[in-house]
């Protein structure tokens, strides 16, 4: 190798990033989650439209059933409903519940491994 | 080889949402990604910005690798990808074309301070196939045929533009008599 092409392979590898950057992977993170919230606002408030439509709907329903124990069990479903709908973006909907299955599934095949 | 197998069970488990084989993806390939994109572009600032980018599409759709190709040719392949319609965008382009002057060279061992302004600036003035491809198999360490993949250009095609780039990298050089290193200019005083 020449003088002049260890200058360059010099000047070429300074510049090099940093190997590993905590900073770098934090910010990734971040920029992650915020992506995120921003799906689960956009989520949360197209189930609060549908959640009002089906609270109008619902007890519309319920009004045309006589007072007992049909229209308290009608009111109830109505209200867990709601109530699942509302909470379903927080919880990160059906995809959390398989993020954590697959976790769940990796750490007991890790301790599996490590059981003598 | 065991790398790379390892390298394809993250992204599977990527895949399936695991934040662990996330941060350990980050953690071993953004050197090569931010290295990349550094030599590519005229800010740093822009160019982890993409980095950021790259991952998070990686995040999103771990499943769009199909094996093909080593999994660091395929991170630099939608890196690449983001870089130049980033370079396309008129304004975004212009300021970068003025950042590289305001950004004083980090720290480092032997090359001289002229060397290396002049090396990145002639890199600039490279068309942005040749110095991408400059940038990964002359920096980063990149096979020709790696390139290629993350490129998506033909191999003979990267070659080329390696060589012709290589070339107009010496020249410059060549027109700078020794250099002075970076702690001669800066009296030893940065340690």
């Amino acid at each position: 190798m020449t003088d002049l092409e260890t200058r360059l392979d010099e000047a070429l590898k300074a510049d090099a990033a940093p190997v590993r950057d905590p900073m770098f992977r934090i910010v990734v993170l971040e920029q992650r989650e915020r992506a995120a919230l921003r799906r689960r606002l956009v989520a949360a408030s197209g189930l609060a439209v549908g959640a009002t439509i089906l609270a109008a709907v619902g007890l519309a329903a319920t009004e045309a059933l006589p007072n007992g124990v049909e229209r308290l069990s009608a009111l109830s479903v109505l209200g867990v409903a709601l109530a699942a709908a509302m909470v379903a973006p927080y919880l990160g909907g059906a995809t959390a519940l398989r993020r954590l299955a697959a976790e769940a599934a990796w750490a007991l095949r890790a301790a599996a491994r490590l059981w003598p | 080889m065991a790398m790379e197998t390892d390298d394809r069970a993250l992204l599977a488990r990527i895949g399936e949402g695991s934040d662990r084989a996330f941060n350990l993806l980050i953690d071993r390939h953004q050197q090569a990604v931010r290295g990349f994109l550094r030599r590519l572009m005229a800010s740093a600032a822009d160019a982890d910005d993409i980095a950021q980018e790259t991952f998070l599409a990686v995040w999103e759709g771990a499943g769009g690798y199909r094996g093909g190709s080593s999994v660091r040719s395929w991170l630099c392949a939608i890196a690449w990808r983001k870089a130049r319609s980033a370079q396309r965008s008129w304004f975004r382009s212009r300021a970068r074309e003025t950042d590289w002057q305001a950004e004083a060279p980090a720290d480092s061992d032997g090359a001289s301070v002229e060397d290396r302004l002049a090396v990145k600036k002639a890199l600039l003035a490279l068309p942005l196939e040749q110095r991408a491809a400059v940038a990964l198999c002359l920096a980063e360490g990149f096979s020709h045929a790696e390139a290629a993949e993350a490129l998506g250009a033909p191999l003979g095609t990267v070659k080329s533009h390696v060589a012709r780039g290589r070339t107009r990298l010496l020249e410059v050089l060549s027109e700078i008599p020794g250099g002075v290193s970076w702690q001669d200019a800066t009296g030893g005083a940065r340690r």
